[in-house]
Parts: structure tokens; C-alpha cells; sequence
């Protein structure tokens, strides 16, 4: 397979990579800051990365281990809640708090990028990787260094945490949360 | 509306199956059929998707650009770098070839094929060429292949032996052996020009050298280099080289 050189696979991923950074990190400065390490850091195993299968998903895990030393140095813990914490959840009868497609849909954009900065550093970046990025469980799992059943696991309550997040703030703005709808009253 | 047990176990089952992960799942979709909260779920996966994909990306174009800028930088820098890297590679093959091939080979590292070439022949026994004793004869026999004329030292107490080529750093040179106190040695020939060692010893004073329990003796002489290789007990003979 003939491929570019690094520097120019880098730059052509160098766009998904400020994004990712800028929803790891709390502000752009510190955003450019990652993903100019994570250039570093990659320029300097070039053949690792010129030869790697997935070079964008090897930029990737490179960004994550980055972020994730760096959240591990600044003692960042998880805002709303930890695997611990989710974990005891599991088999726990919850209120139904989730918001609907309609308001998720219509939630504002700082509502949605607050719910988002409020999921773990984990739970974020595979969200983001799945419906922003694009990538598969199993290249999440790569990038994230975990097992593809974690990935699953990160994804489903990133997701209902996002749907609950997003109905408390519409609760806020004085918007009741969603009931189901008459057909869903119908069918329960 | 509370959630029941049912509906937390399909969570991730529900995840993945909006992701296009999990495939064949007519029990989930009969599942997701009678149940609402599910049907929502489901839903809200999709729009939370959609949600995300349209949010304003953040203005990182100065970085970006910024970015962009340093990594071609190094790229200037790693193609710059090679480019040094190889030119230093040449001059620096080039530089060792020429030291090779001009170097004066060390009196020491020449030896040592003398050495092995005496070795090799007492270990093995192996007495062939021309076999005679007198070492007139074994002069004319050795001109006639060599190309000069070996002026084989009369010595009076040496016992001749025979006489045959050898090659010594691809050149040809004559390779006596003779027996000192009945002890095996080998007296090698060659014009000294084409080696330049011992320039400044003579049969009075040769250069002596000592290595595995030999001893070996080299001088000039008439424009000739000789090699005498002995056992070390035999460095009393030297003296006798005249």
C-alpha cells in the first residue's frame, strides 16, 4: 500500500484531532496544547505511525493517552459519575428521567455541550468517537485500550446520562420533561 | 414512569443495535416493539447523534493552522536532517574506504598472517612444495614462480627443509621451512617495497614479536623483508640471523 508521509496523514487527521482535543480539555489554548503533544509524540515514531493499519485511530489513542495522563497528573476526577458509581447502578429500579428525541433534538447547544462536558473523560470520548468521529467499537476499543464489551458499556450510559442531563436542563428553562406519548401509554 | 429491570438489561444491547453493532437481534427488536420506553430510547439515540454532530464546531482554525505550520516544520526539519544524515553517511563511508585502502597495515596485524601461515603448517604437518635441503635450490626453485630472487640466508645451522608459495595479503611470497635445534620455523621472502615493514631492522637487530608461544623475527636486507616465525623457546637463535 503506498501512503502519504506522516506529516501529511497527521495534518489530514489534524481537524478531527483539535476536535476531539477541544472535548477532552477545557479550553482551546489547552486543546492545541494536546493535540500539539500528540503531534509530537507521533512525529517522533514515525514508522510506528507510518506503518500502523489505522494511522488516524493510532492519532487518536496517542491524543487519548495523552489526555488521560494529563487528567491523571491534574487529579481530574469524573464530574457526574464514575464506572464505580455506574456500576452500582446496574439492576437499580431508576426514575425515568430521560428526555425524548423531540427535546433532545431541541435542546440548546450549551445544554448539550454541558451535558457532554459533564460525562466522565471516558464516556466522552467514546461517545464522541462513535457518532461524531465515526469510529467502530472495536477501533473505540483500541483507542480507549479497553475491551469492546467496556466500549458498549460506555456508550449505552454515556447516552442515558446525556438524555437525563439534557431533560434536567429543559426542567430548568421551565420545560416539563417529555411523557411518553399516548401511544407509549398505550402500549406500557 | 418508572423503568423496569427488563428495560436496564437491553440497554446496551439497545446502544449497539442504533450503532449498527449488533446484528440479528430479533429478540431485541420484539422487545423493542412492546415496549415503549425502549422505542424511546432508541429514538433519543438517534436524535442525541444528531444532536452532537450539529453542534458548532469550536473556532480552532488559528490553531489549526498554527499546528499545521509546525508540523511541516518538522517535516523540513526530518527531510533536512536526512539529507544531512546521508551526506554524512557518504562523506564518512568515503572517508573510512580511502583510510582502508591507504592505511599502512600495522607491523603487528601483518604478523599475525605469519603467525597463522606457521601454525597452520606445524599443526598440520604439512611438509609439501619443494622438499630439499640445500638452500640453493630451493632460491631457484622459488624464483622461477615468484618473479624476484629469494636470497635464502646461508645459514649454517639451520636444517632446509622444503620451500613453497604462500600468499600474504594477496601477495605472492616465498615460504621456507627449516628446522632450528630440531624446533619447526618458517622464513618468509618478499620484497620489501610492497610491504614496508622492519624498514629500520637488519639481520643485527630485527624487530622481534611474541604471540600465541612464537616468536618472530622480521628484518630488511638487500631489498627483501624476511619473517623468520619460531617457538619462542627458539628466540636465542635470533641472534644468529647474520
Amino acid at each position: 500500500m503506498i501512503r502519504s508521509d506522516p506529516e501529511t496523514l497527521l495534518i489530514d487527521s489534524l481537524d478531527a484531532l483539535l476536535r476531539m482535543a477541544a472535548r477532552l480539555t477545557k479550553s482551546p489554548e489547552e486543546a492545541e496544547d494536546l493535540v500539539q503533544e500528540t503531534c509530537a509524540r507521533i512525529l517522533g515514531k514515525r514508522r510506528s505511525f507510518i506503518s500502523h493499519p489505522n494511522p488516524k485511530g493510532y492519532a487518536f489513542k496517542t491524543l487519548f493517552n495523552l489526555a488521560r495522563d494529563r487528567g491523571r497528573s491534574q487529579a481530574r476526577m469524573p464530574k457526574i459519575v464514575s464506572v464505580a458509581d455506574m456500576d452500582s447502578e446496574i439492576g437499580a429500579v431508576q426514575p425515568d428521567t430521560e428526555a425524548s428525541s423531540r427535546f433532545i433534538l431541541n435542546s440548546l447547544d450549551d445544554e448539550v455541550e454541558k451535558a457532554l462536558e459533564d460525562l466522565s473523560m471516558e464516556f466522552r470520548g467514546a461517545l464522541w468517537l462513535r457518532e461524531v468521529e465515526g469510529f467502530t467499537y472495536d477501533e473505540i476499543a483500541q483507542i480507549q485500550g479497553v475491551p469492546v464489551g467496556t466500549v458498549r458499556s460506555r456508550l449505552a450510559r454515556a447516552r442515558r446520562l446525556m438524555a437525563e442531563r439534557l431533560a434536567e436542563y429543559g426542567s430548568a428553562r421551565g420545560y416539563g420533561k417529555d411523557r411518553p406519548s399516548s401511544r407509549e401509554r398505550k402500549t406500557s | 414512569m418508572m423503568q423496569n429491570n427488563s428495560c436496564r438489561e437491553w440497554e446496551e444491547r439497545l446502544s449497539a443495535y442504533s450503532d449498527g453493532e449488533l446484528m440479528d437481534s430479533p429478540a431485541l427488536e420484539a422487545h423493542v416493539e412492546e415496549c415503549p420506553l425502549c422505542r424511546r430510547r432508541l429514538a433519543n439515540h438517534q436524535a442525541l447523534g444528531e444532536r452532537l454532530r450539529q453542534l458548532p464546531p469550536p473556532d480552532l482554525s488559528d490553531c489549526q493552522n498554527r499546528l499545521e505550520m509546525g508540523i511541516l516544520q518538522k517535516r523540513h526539519f526530518h527531510q533536512g536532517n536526512r539529507s544531512i544524515l546521508a551526506a554524512a553517511s557518504v562523506v564518512i563511508l568515503l572517508l573510512v574506504g580511502v583510510w582502508v585502502a591507504l592505511r599502512p597495515a600495522s607491523h603487528d596485524s601483518m604478523l599475525r598472517d605469519y603467525f597463522d601461515d606457521h601454525i597452520g603448517i606445524v599443526a598440520t604437518q604439512d611438509h609439501k612444495g619443494f622438499l630439499s635441503d640445500d638452500p640453493k635450490a630451493m632460491e631457484a626453485w622459488l624464483s622461477e614462480r615468484l618473479g624476484f630472487i629469494p636470497n635464502i640466508p646461508p645459514w649454517p645451522w639451520a636444517q632446509w627443509k622444503s620451500a613453497r608459495l604462500c600468499a600474504i595479503r594477496g601477495e605472492r611470497v616465498a615460504f621456507v621451512q627449516l628446522a632450528m635445534n630440531d624446533l619447526d620455523a618458517s622464513l618468509f621472502i618478499h620484497p620489501s617495497v610492497r610491504h614496508g615493514m622492519s624498514e629500520t631492522a637488519s639481520p643485527q637487530s630485527p624487530h622481534i614479536a611474541v604471540e600465541r608461544g612464537y616468536a618472530a623475527a622480521c628484518w630488511q636486507k638487500d631489498g627483501l623483508e624476511y619473517v623468520l616465525v619460531a617457538p619462542a623457546s627458539a628466540t636465542n637463535m635470533f641472534n644468529r640471523l647474520d
